[in-house]
């Protein structure tokens, strides 16, 4: 039988024998698998090169500066004990230093606070919000996540103090009246001697390295500020709005609450306690935070 | 058969095209020759038409009527043709001819009715005629608009290169610098004035730049008397406000001649950021800065800020300064508009430092960044450094503590892009030597390509 065209069946077609032997795919196939293969590795692998966020990773991070002399040994357990327990029931990642580990140069130990965030900043990679406080506060409310407490959009919205002189009772700078709560980068409250850097959070970003190396910069660590790094602060603050508009001020006793009967004194239920100043010389800090610690709340 | 067939349908299509969109009695268009029988000069081009008609094909031309009823021969030239000239068509002659197949097909009843059919046949005769007569003069026109659009410098081609670009550039150029209440101004000073006025208004013209001349006259600006001269960064800032749009602020010193006007900035730099660039300080280090930061004295850095070439990528580049035998150098330095730099102009003065250093800072903000560079480590991340003779050569009277460096000195042979005579203003002869370089680039500008396009 003659058909117009060769059947389907080649073996029986006179033409298909004489052009490409039928071995050729079928020897050439495996190669086209590998060179599919390894084009899609390359994909997959080339995307996920970059560093991935790890599961585990947390997105806060507590920043605890210890300085051992001057405190007893139980005293310090207290402290890392209060914030371990806090960081380790909201999944929080925990930064403990201390004031020794950076070479600050003969000036107050506050300016270790500076250096330490930056470092927990580089030391935790993947995460947002870095909480840092000082070691003479205790968290008294630890039911409270940062989040809900402070950091969320909304909750931050409502806490911002606009158009508050930096310095109370009337510095001429006051902080912005029209800042988006999603552009704040650093949180942080006054005292009634101006702004109060034992506790305060800064937001991961480029924003961040510029601002603690220019708070950090020695021309103003060794200039003798009568209140070292706090005044510091207030002046890159007042002097430079790159900064200022990034700063977002909240009430005292949200994170920083101080004993006694001032405006934004502690009161039952807050957040945190800040013994400020307890190593003066007529207070005892261990004793005043004995006080405090047994009426902290504990999370079942 | 087969392939006149096909010929037939794409006419077909093209005599639809044709017959709609335009009259038949339009004199320019060749394609419609409705009383071309008539014409005496159409015999050059009867063949062709001839055999366009017979690739028309049944299909052609349907329901086109009312031309001329002798079309098939017909081609009057009309209008373009006879205005073109005879040596044009003596040009298509020459050019390799084809001649389309099968000729022989007997003209169709739609032929004879005439232009719009025809017109079918033709108009594919005239794309094909096209291609010699007219895309040889398109060749030229589109030759003379890139010559005059683009290499040649007039309005119109800097308004082009502005828009595509250029406009994003500013050249900010620091005029009467100290000048005002310090010095009084001679005729040299004024020359010397004039003449990198001039040299700059070319140039920004040429490419379409913003030219912004800032007077630098010092001027008592503060009650305090802080920040005299201290100015740049302000100038800076405010550029950057009248310029919302631009993205790169070129600073230059008066003492600046910029010797190779042809050159963009884009083509120079921008283009090729990674490549002209350099973030290692370390490979020319005058001022012996320890980079990168060492983790001693910064433990608490992250791994870009140890990097000694930062993060490595051009988009983090916000800052390009040149360096000179004593550091860097800003009489000619790039600053790109961002976040970065917002910063960086911001942190520059400060109260503070300038409390501390503005006796021991000669050079003011030119020390400031240095030392803002070798102290604060975000500063390193968006910085880079450029040769210097890429955009700061020296002439030899500037460094004289390191003569014959290779790095830093203005060479003609290697035509350098831009001569700053820093320096001159202390004991040297500003005016000649901005006559001596303005001289030497008309020079080896010279020459009648390089005077007209060049």
């Amino acid at each position: 039988m003659h058909f117009a065209l060769p059947t389907r069946s080649h073996r029986s077609s006179p033409f298909l024998a004489a052009s490409v032997p039928r071995s050729y795919f079928s020897r050439r196939k495996p190669v086209y698998a590998l060179i599919v293969l390894v084009v899609l590795l390359i994909l997959l692998f080339g995307r996920s090169s970059g560093p991935t966020r790890p599961a585990d990773a947390p997105d806060t991070v507590l920043v605890l500066l210890v300085n051992r002399t001057g405190h007893s040994a139980e005293h310090v357990e207290r402290v890392t004990e209060n914030r371990r327990s806090y960081a380790e029931a909201h999944g929080y990642g925990l930064f403990i230093k201390s004031a020794a580990d950076y070479p600050i140069g003969p000036v107050p130990a506050g300016w270790a606070r500076i250096p330490a965030l930056r470092h927990a900043i580089a030391t935790f990679p993947y995460s947002t919000t870095f909480w840092l406080l000082d070691q003479d506060s205790i968290i008294m409310n630890p039911a409270l996540s940062l989040e809900a407490h402070i950091t969320s959009t909304d909750r931050l919205r409502s806490l911002m103090l606009r158009d508050v002189p930096i310095v109370p009772p009337e510095s001429v700078i006051k902080t912005y009246r029209h800042v988006a709560a999603e552009k704040v980068q650093f949180i942080l409250t006054q005292d009634a001697d101006g702004l109060s850097p034992g506790s305060m959070i800064v937001k991961r970003g480029e924003w961040a390295s510029y601002f603690l190396d220019t708070w950090y910069d020695p021309l103003f660590r060794f200039y003798n500020f009568q209140n070292a790094e706090q005044h510091a602060l207030e002046h890159i603050v007042q002097w430079h709005p790159t900064i200022l508009t990034k700063l977002a001020l909240v009430p005292q006793n949200i994170m920083n609450a101080y004993p006694g009967t001032a405006a934004g004194a502690y009161k039952d239920g807050d957040f945190v306690i800040r013994l400020s100043g307890c190593d003066a010389p007529k207070r005892d800090c261990e004793k005043e935070f004995l006080t405090y610690w047994e009426k902290r709340k504990v999370i079942a | 058969m087969g392939i006149n067939g096909a010929w037939g349908t794409s006419s077909d299509d093209a005599s639809h095209f044709h017959s709609g969109s335009r009259s038949p009695i339009l004199p320019t268009s060749r394609s419609h020759s409705p009383s071309g029988g008539d014409s005496p000069s159409s015999s050059s081009w009867s063949n062709s038409r001839k055999s366009g008609g017979g690739g028309g094909g049944p299909g052609a031309g349907a329901g086109i009527g009312g031309g001329g009823s002798s079309g098939a021969n017909g081609y009057s030239s009309f209008g373009a043709r006879k205005f073109l000239g005879k040596h044009l068509r003596k040009l298509s002659t020459s050019l390799p001819t084809y001649t389309p197949l099968s000729p022989g097909t007997p003209a169709t009843p739609f032929h004879h009715r005439g232009g719009g059919g025809g017109g079918g046949g033709l108009g594919r005769i005239l794309c094909y005629r096209r291609s010699k007569t007219t895309s040889f003069l398109l060749l030229l026109v589109g030759i003379v608009l890139f010559v005059f659009t683009y290499v040649h410098h007039n309005p119109v081609s800097s308004k082009i290169r502005g828009v595509s670009g250029g406009s994003k550039v500013v050249i900010i150029l620091a005029a009467n610098q100290g000048g005002g209440v310090m010095t009084w101004k001679g005729p040299k000073e004024w020359a010397v004035e004039r003449d990198s006025i001039a040299n700059k208004k070319a140039y920004a013209e040429r490419w379409g730049y913003h030219l912004e001349i800032k007077d630098m006259s010092t001027k008592k600006r503060y009650a305090h008397e802080w920040r005299e001269s201290w100015e740049k960064v302000d100038v800076i800032k405010q550029t950057m406000r009248q310029h919302p749009k631009a993205e790169w602020f070129w600073w230059m010193d008066l003492h600046t001649f910029i010797m190779e006007p042809s050159i963009s900035l884009h083509s120079h730099i921008f283009r090729h950021l990674q490549n002209v660039t350099y973030r290692d300080i370390n490979l020319y280090n005058p001022l012996n800065i320890t980079h990168p930061p060492s983790k001693v004295d910064y433990p608490h850095l992250d791994e870009v800020c140890y990097s000694a070439v930062g993060d490595d990528r051009a988009q983090s580049i916000n800052l390009i300064v040149p360096q000179d035998c004593g550091g860097f150098n800003l009489g000619s330095f790039l600053i790109r508009r961002s976040e970065w730099s917002e910063r960086l102009l911001d942190i520059w003065w400060d109260p503070v430092g300038y409390e501390q250093k503005h006796m021991e800072w000669e050079h003011k903000e030119q020390d400031a960044l240095e030392y803002l560079y070798t102290n604060q480590p975000w500063i390193r991340t968006g910085t880079s450094f450029i040769p210097q003779r890429m955009i700061n050569s020296f002439p030899p009277g500037a460094c004289s503590e390191t003569p014959g460096d290779t790095r830093i000195f203005y060479d003609e042979k290697d035509r350098d892009f831009v001569v700053n005579m820093a320096g001159c203003e202390w004991g040297r002869d500003c005016w000649g030597e901005m006559a001596h370089y303005r001289q030497l680039s008309e020079k080896l500008n010279s020459g009648w390509w390089r005077k007209r396009f060049g």
